[in-house]
């Protein structure tokens, strides 16, 4: 069990962090300054806030950028310089209290869509750079201290704040170049579309963080309430609960990359113009490359979330079931798709029935029984194999609720494998419904790729016959009639072989 | 091992009370959160303004730390959804009075709720169903007797609210963070606690 959980996290996930805890112990210290030095600049930018916002000042603090400082720096070593400042400062009220008087009186001076524009830019940029600062924190405050005191070991660090220091990379560079970009001339933006679309790739990075964050948070919740070392080494500088900020904070990227389709939905709003035409043109590219990432990043995390089930399911199987089945060699061939534990009715007249639990793969159904005397829904109970079947040989359908006298046979389905009927029934009409949908689904599939398959294979074929058939004028609707029967007799046979 | 495997509920420290706010798209669940943690409501502008709030609220004599996760933009990603539903103590699922397919997208999160938790019940979870817009009367699709319908077929409690004039937002939040304490196995008053430690 152990080494198929570590061999799971091996592969994509693991090569792709690797170099990521490097990156976050070579640029520890030297390259991100400690959020809460940068969070009190932040506030003092605020504080000092510059009554005028005028272009001169914003060029000024530019050079500050290309010598490629971190924003984080450049706001440390500029705290009160123009428009940067400003969009730096931490604060919840409304935008316009965050601007000087100047800038706010010409953006009084716009039209109402050009307003509106201008301040969505600035919630994406304000947003962005409130979210480098929470990665930081999550690294200051939380991964420097932690591996620093050697509170928790490598893996244990990398499990809880995953490829965090990657995130805060990738955000600090974007958040820089939005600011230089988009308030280059002045305290107004002109587009943020090229960047965004830019940008948008990098969100599938967000898989990996998607995916570990679940367990990693558990397990930080568990080291936290463990060793008590870890909540003191958390808990400087008066937050007296530095371990439960950090906790909350763990979920951030999260939530922000879900935001960015929003962001940017709202400036295509405000972007209809026809001077704006090219911007909302990128503006549709980023909406669109935001959202397909996250869809990726969405199925994923389905997909890794399935494998873990796949792999658990395995793990409890006997061993002389995941022999027979070749289950070891053919898992990762395999999709999972669905499991769990169903009545199969023995006798519909007597209402009896053996409990089991259901394996569905994407072309696979397999049932167990119970080894021993434990509950199948008991995840320490080991699973000895009863039947498999190919979906594509499985028939299903809908078995009408009984009324009469057995009041308890409700739920149920059919299922035909090999002429062989079995009836199964569900704990609830839920359970029935994604049942059966899963198994339609897993039929339909299989019956697609096999067709594809066969067809691939005889394309060859078809080509000859093609040109024999020019030749000898036999009708394309006969050929059609053939290669049915053709394909029908050898998915038969694969059916059976493969049994 | 098999804690690896547990996708129920990961409870957090024991006074920290995580809410999330939930529901599909542009039904006000971060105006509902700004406003309850601002007291002011952002006009002709929607999006997000924060993702999370950590404050420390007094109600009914405790205080308590609430956590309020702004779910906003997770709707159409089940699988990320997903971890709120793990996270949370308690719920808001918000649908828009003026809007009635809102109301009939609220039937996926709860049974996403139920997966995740896996349980077919909602024991142990406070979840306060929310029809929000309230002040747009002549846009209304959704009565308040089909609103509390729903409420009860879904074996939750319901409120109707407005982000925009304030009305019962803060009963709305107070409502499940109240269910989430009462909810609490071993539940102390803190002041209790920390009297001791002190």
């Amino acid at each position: 069990m152990a080494a198929q959980s570590s061999s799971r996290s091996s592969g994509f996930r693991s090569q792709a962090r690797r170099p990521t805890t490097i990156v976050a112990k070579s640029k520890v210290g030297s390259y991100i300054p400690p959020a809460r030095t940068s969070m009190r600049s932040f506030s003092m930018g605020t504080a000092l806030r510059p009554g005028a916002s005028s272009a001169a000042t914003a060029m000024a603090a530019e050079p500050a950028m290309a010598n490629g400082l971190t924003v984080s720096e450049a706001a440390e070593k500029e705290p009160s310089s123009g428009p940067m400042g400003l969009s730096l400062a931490k604060q919840y009220d409304h935008f316009v209290e965050s601007w000087g008087p100047v800038a706010v009186a010409k953006w009084e001076a716009m039209a109402g869509k050009e307003r509106n524009r201008q301040i969505s830019i600035y919630e994406l940029v304000r947003t962005e750079l409130g979210y480098v600062r929470d990665l930081q924190a999550i690294i200051d405050g939380g991964y420097n201290p932690l591996s620093l005191g050697e509170l928790m070991s490598d893996d244990e660090l990398s499990a809880v704040f995953s490829n965090v220091t990657v995130l805060y990379v990738m955000h600090a560079k974007f958040a820089s170049s939005l600011e230089t970009e988009v308030y280059k001339a002045s305290p107004f933006a002109s587009g943020v579309g090229a960047l965004l679309a830019d940008f948008a790739p990098n969100i599938l990075v967000y898989s990996i963080y998607a995916n570990d964050y679940p367990s990693g948070s558990a397990l930080f919740a568990s080291v936290v309430a463990e060793r008590p070392g870890v909540r003191e080494a958390l808990s400087g500088d008066g937050d007296s609960d530095g371990a439960r900020s950090l906790q909350s904070q763990l979920v951030k990227p999260i939530q922000r990359m879900c935001k960015y389709p929003l962001l940017i939905r709202e400036i295509r709003k405000a972007s209809r113009s026809a001077e704006l035409a090219d911007e909302a043109a990128l503006l549709d590219t980023a909406y669109e490359a935001f959202s397909e990432q996250l869809d990726r990043v969405n199925a994923h995390k389905l997909a890794a979330e399935r494998q873990e089930l796949a792999v658990a399911l395995v793990g409890r199987m006997t061993a002389s079931a995941v022999a027979s089945l070749e289950l070891e060699r053919r898992l990762a061939e395999k999709r999972y798709v669905h499991h769990g534990v169903l009545d199969k009715i023995t006798s519909v007249a007597k209402g009896s029935y053996q409990t089991r639990m259901y394996v569905l793969f994407n072309d696979l159904l397999i049932w167990f029984k119970a080894k021993g005397k434990g509950e199948l829904d008991d995840a320490s109970t080991r699973l000895e194999f009863c039947k498999s079947a190919p979906t594509r040989n499985v028939l299903v359908n809908d078995v009408p609720d009984r009324t009469d006298a057995h009041a308890e046979m409700e739920h149920m389905f059919s299922v035909a494998v090999n002429g062989k009927d079995y009836i199964l029934r569900a704990p609830n009409a839920e359970t029935k419904f994604t049942w059966l949908q899963h198994l339609f689904e897993a039929a339909s599939v299989q019956e697609a790729s096999q067709k594809k398959r066969s067809f691939a294979n005889r394309k060859d074929e078809w080509k000859v016959r093609d040109r024999e058939r020019v030749r000898t004028g036999v009708s394309a609707a006969a050929i059609i009639e053939l290669e049915r029967g053709l394909e029908g007799a050898t998915e038969s046979q694969a059916g059976t072989s493969k049994k | 091992m098999e804690g690896e495997l547990d996708i129920g509920p990961s409870f957090t420290s024991a006074m920290e009370t995580v809410l999330a706010v939930m529901g599909p798209m542009a039904v006000g669940k971060s105006a509902l959160t700004v406003r309850y943690n601002s007291g002011h409501f952002v006009d002709n502008y929607e999006p997000t303004l924060e993702d999370s709030y950590r404050k420390t609220i007094v109600l009914d004599g405790r205080s308590l730390v609430v956590y309020i996760l702004d779910t906003a933009g997770s709707d159409q990603f089940s699988y990320l959804r997903d971890q709120y539903l793990k996270k949370g103590h308690g719920f808001i699922f918000v649908f828009s009075l003026t809007a009635r397919a809102s109301l009939l997208e609220l039937d996926d999160f709860i049974q996403q709720l139920r997966f995740c938790r896996e349980s077919d019940s909602l024991d142990g979870v406070t979840v306060l169903v929310v029809g929000n817009k309230a002040d747009l009367t002549d846009q209304r699709e959704v009565s308040e007797e089909e609103g509390r319908a729903k409420a009860e077929e879904l074996g939750c409690a319901y409120m109707e609210t407005s982000a925009k004039s304030g009305d019962n937002v803060r009963e709305a939040f107070e409502t499940v963070i109240r269910g989430i304490v009462d909810n609490r196995p071993a539940s102390r008053p803190p002041s209790k606690k920390w009297c001791t430690l002190l």
